[in-house]
């Protein structure tokens, strides 16, 4: 009679077929103990198949341990060494260095000159004209300037073109005025223009 | 065609999406005897109920579009199976980003029957939990081959014919599929 079986002997024997594994099959039938642990094993699978089987048919079992699996896996980052930020980080650099070298290998290259626009005005020298000119900008509130007509539609100024943005009337169309449109609405007398 | 008022079933809500008429009363039957099985089989592979429901909806679309082309396979049974499989995989493949916008939808109690033999009601909630999980962490491999060889009971050769897979890369996936979801429900006593 051979030796008793293992734990990975018995699962080995339990997922092969049938013609397989003669003698740890002989010695299953002979030895009540390995056959008694062979028998708790395929419980357990049946037990295991059974319970998945259940669990996939009832979709608020599903959710549950789904929900359940989700609240873990976040339990789990909360947990993460820091070595894993470590190599996130590290990841994240190196995808964008290779962004970089992507995009000057497909010829893209930095303007020569990059003005960056400034807020501040040219003439340094007239501190008062400047705080006057930022005043005026910070006290600006677009929708003073929203002119509203009859029927209760807004139209807001912005430059040339005039957009209303919003129509309290019955249509609610999108209403635009072009530059040298100066009829109906958008006659200088409707108040619409800025 | 006009849409009834009632609540619409996944049945009319294939034939007025996909076939624009009514389906043919043998189909309605093999639709009858697989569904649960498909809608089950895919929750599994996919460890998800909506993108499992949404692909077992694919797989019956499949079977539609196969009517109609006029090609009968000899068993419906086995080629839903098969369709079942292929679905889960396109899906996987293609609706890996999915799991980051995944939503909490409303909690619908499913039309499957649920039944548990006493085996599993010695199954606790937690251990219940713990397997699903333990089960849902396998690769998609282990996951395909146990659902496959342990719930739907296909022989070995079946299973690595459907998945493309050698008997014996079947066997090590079912061996490793087995060992770690019985160390979980060990683990769990």
């Amino acid at each position: 009679m051979n030796a008793c079986l293992n734990e990975k002997e018995l699962t080995r024997l339990f997922v092969s077929d049938a013609v397989e594994m003669p003698a740890a099959r002989a010695h299953i039938a002979e030895c009540a103990a390995c056959a008694a642990r062979y028998e708790e094993l395929a419980r357990e699978a049946r037990m295991i198949a059974g319970t998945i089987a259940s669990t996939a048919a009832s979709r608020a079992m599903l959710r549950e341990y789904s929900t359940a699996k989700r609240a873990d896996a976040g339990r789990r980052i909360e947990r993460a060494p820091a070595g894993a930020a470590g190599w996130f980080a590290g990841a994240t650099a190196f995808g964008a260095a290779a962004a970089i070298a992507a995009m000057l290998a497909l010829g893209w290259r930095p303007a020569k000159s990059m003005r960056v626009a400034s807020a501040r005005p040219a003439a340094k020298t007239a501190p008062v004209a400047y705080a006057r000119d930022q005043a005026e900008r910070m006290t600006f509130d677009p929708i003073s300037a929203i002119a509203y007509d009859e029927g209760g539609s807004a139209a807001i100024g912005s430059g040339d073109a005039i957009f209303t943005s919003y129509s309290g009337g019955d249509d609610g169309n999108l209403l635009f005025c072009a530059p040298d449109d100066e009829s109906g609405m958008c006659a200088p007398a409707a108040g619409n223009r800025g | 065609m006009e849409r009834t008022a009632t609540q619409p079933s996944i049945e009319s809500e294939i034939e007025f999406a996909q076939a624009g008429g009514g389906a043919p009363p043998e189909l309605d039957e093999i639709y009858r005897q697989h569904h649960q099985r498909i809608v089950r089989l895919c929750r599994m592979m996919l460890s998800d109920a909506d993108e499992g429901d949404e692909a077992a909806q694919e797989v019956f679309v499949r079977m539609l579009a196969q009517r109609r082309g006029g090609v009968e396979p000899a068993q419906w049974g086995a080629w839903l199976t098969r369709v079942a499989i292929n679905a889960c995989h396109d899906r996987r493949r293609s609706g890996w980003w999915k799991w980051w916008r995944r939503d909490g939808r409303e909690l619908v109690d499913s039309d499957l029957t649920t039944h548990r033999d006493a085996e599993e009601e010695a199954i606790t909630h937690e251990q219940g939990a713990a397997i699903w999980r333990g089960f849902s962490a396998l690769s998609p491999r282990q996951r395909e081959v146990f659902v496959l060889r342990q719930i739907e009971g296909w022989p070995t050769r079946e299973v690595g014919a459907a998945l493309n897979l050698t008997e014996q890369a079947v066997k090590l996936h079912l061996f490793r599929a087995v060992r770690r979801l019985r160390e979980i429900l060990r683990s769990e006593r």
